[in-house]
Order: C-alpha cells, then sequence, then structure tokens
C-alpha cells in the first residue's frame, strides 16, 4: 500500500473542515448550554445558601424570641408569686387582727355582762337586806321607841327646814 | 298660808306638836296650816314638808337613804 499525499492532504482538509464545523455547530452550543446550566446551578446554590442562611436567622429569631418569651413568662410568674404571697400575708394578717378584735370585743362583752349581772345582784341583795331591816324594825317599833326616836331627829328636823 | 304636812306612822304627843308648831310659826309666821299624816309605811320617826321642802328623819326613808346610797357606790 503506497502512501499517497494528496490523498492524505485530502483527509486533513477534511477533517480540518468536519472539527470547524463541530466546534460550530456543536462544541459552541453545547459549551454554552453547559456554561447556563452552570450559571443556573451556581444561582441556585447562591440562592439555597441565602435561603438557609435566611433559615438559619429565622430559627435563631425564633429562639431568640423564644427566650425573651420564656424569661418573660418566668418573670411574670415570678412576680405573680411573690404578689400571691404578698396578698395571702395580707390576708392573713388582716384575718388576724379581725380575729383579735372580735375576741377582745367579746371578751370585753362578757366581762360587762358579767360586771352587769354582779351589780344587779348585789343591788338586789342589798334591797332584800333593806327590806328585811324594815320588816324587823317594824316588828320591833313600839310606840314609845317610836316617840323617843321623833324626840331624838326633833331638834335636828326643825333646824333644817 | 304656808302648809306644813308632817308624816309619822304613829300620831304624835302634844309637846312634840307643840315644839314643831312653835318651830314653824318662828321662821314662816303665824300664817301656817299644820297638816298631821298617819303613814305606817314609814315604820317610825318623822318626816316634816314645808311648801316643796322635805326633811325626812323616818325609818324608811334611812334605810332608802344607804340603799340608794349602796346602789350609787356599788360598782362591783
Amino acid at each position: 500500500m503506497d502512501i499517497q499525499f494528496p490523498q492524505i492532504l485530502f483527509q486533513i482538509i477534511n477533517f480540518g473542515v468536519v472539527l470547524g464545523a463541530l466546534t460550530y455547530l456543536l462544541f459552541k452550543p453545547i459549551s454554552k448550554i453547559f456554561e447556563e446550566r452552570a450559571k443556573r446551578i451556581t444561582e441556585g446554590q447562591k440562592a439555597a445558601k441565602k435561603s438557609i442562611e435566611e433559615q438559619e436567622k429565622i430559627d435563631e429569631l425564633k429562639k431568640k424570641t423564644k427566650r425573651v418569651a420564656q424569661k418573660e413568662a418566668a418573670t411574670i410568674i415570678e412576680e405573680s408569686k411573690v404578689q400571691a404571697k404578698a396578698q395571702e400575708d395580707e390576708i392573713a394578717k388582716t384575718a388576724k387582727s379581725r380575729s383579735a378584735a372580735e375576741f377582745k370585743k367579746q371578751q370585753d362583752d362578757w366581762q360587762s355582762e358579767k360586771q352587769q349581772l354582779k351589780k344587779q345582784l348585789k343591788n338586789q341583795m342589798a334591797e332584800a337586806v333593806i327590806q328585811t331591816s324594815a320588816k324587823v324594825i317594824n316588828e320591833k317599833m313600839s310606840s314609845k321607841s317610836d316617840s323617843a326616836l321623833i324626840d331624838k331627829e326633833l331638834s335636828s328636823i326643825l333646824s333644817e327646814i | 298660808m304656808t302648809k306644813v304636812i308632817i308624816t309619822t306612822a304613829r300620831p304624835i304627843n302634844s309637846k312634840q306638836l307643840e315644839q314643831i308648831k312653835k318651830a314653824v310659826v318662828k321662821k314662816y309666821g303665824k300664817n301656817v296650816e299644820l297638816v298631821e299624816k298617819i303613814e305606817e309605811s314609814v315604820i317610825g320617826g318623822i318626816s316634816i314638808m314645808v311648801g316643796s321642802k322635805v326633811v325626812d328623819a323616818t325609818i324608811k326613808g334611812k334605810l332608802n337613804k344607804i340603799y340608794e346610797e349602796y346602789k350609787k357606790n356599788n360598782t362591783v
């Protein structure tokens, strides 16, 4: 088999034409498609990254909000506990004070009633003594002793009228 | 005329009556009327009322006075 240079040249030219046509008609559009795809992927990655960052920010904000809310809730609960304790103490104090006052009033009333009854009893006893004395004196009194009594009292009575 | 009421449990004797009359006339003049009143409840002694003034020396009056004094001082 002989090497034919014109044939080789033809083949080279033919290869160059095919290469040029392929480069122009296939390689460039495909390259362009790849570039666009790569660009879309990059943009998608950027968007995804941005989205993840935003999500992280939102999550952080949520956590922060939750922490603040929990802290506020704890503060409110603590304040409520303190207020409730203060109210409880106040109510207990008031109740104790009222109870003591009521007890004292009751005692005073009982004491007063007791004194009143004692006084009434003593007066009744004195009245009974007076009535008995009057009865005894009346029984013992005679005209003579009465007249002697009048004589005794008369001078002082007459000086008073 | 001044009215003088003499209250006793029993009638008083004339000497006592005269003594009262003398004292009253001396103090209020001759224009006086003596009224004797017997009340057994006074027990004994004598009470004389001249106008609105009363001098009570009856046993009932004295006992009442003792009772009132006791009541006044009875603070238990």
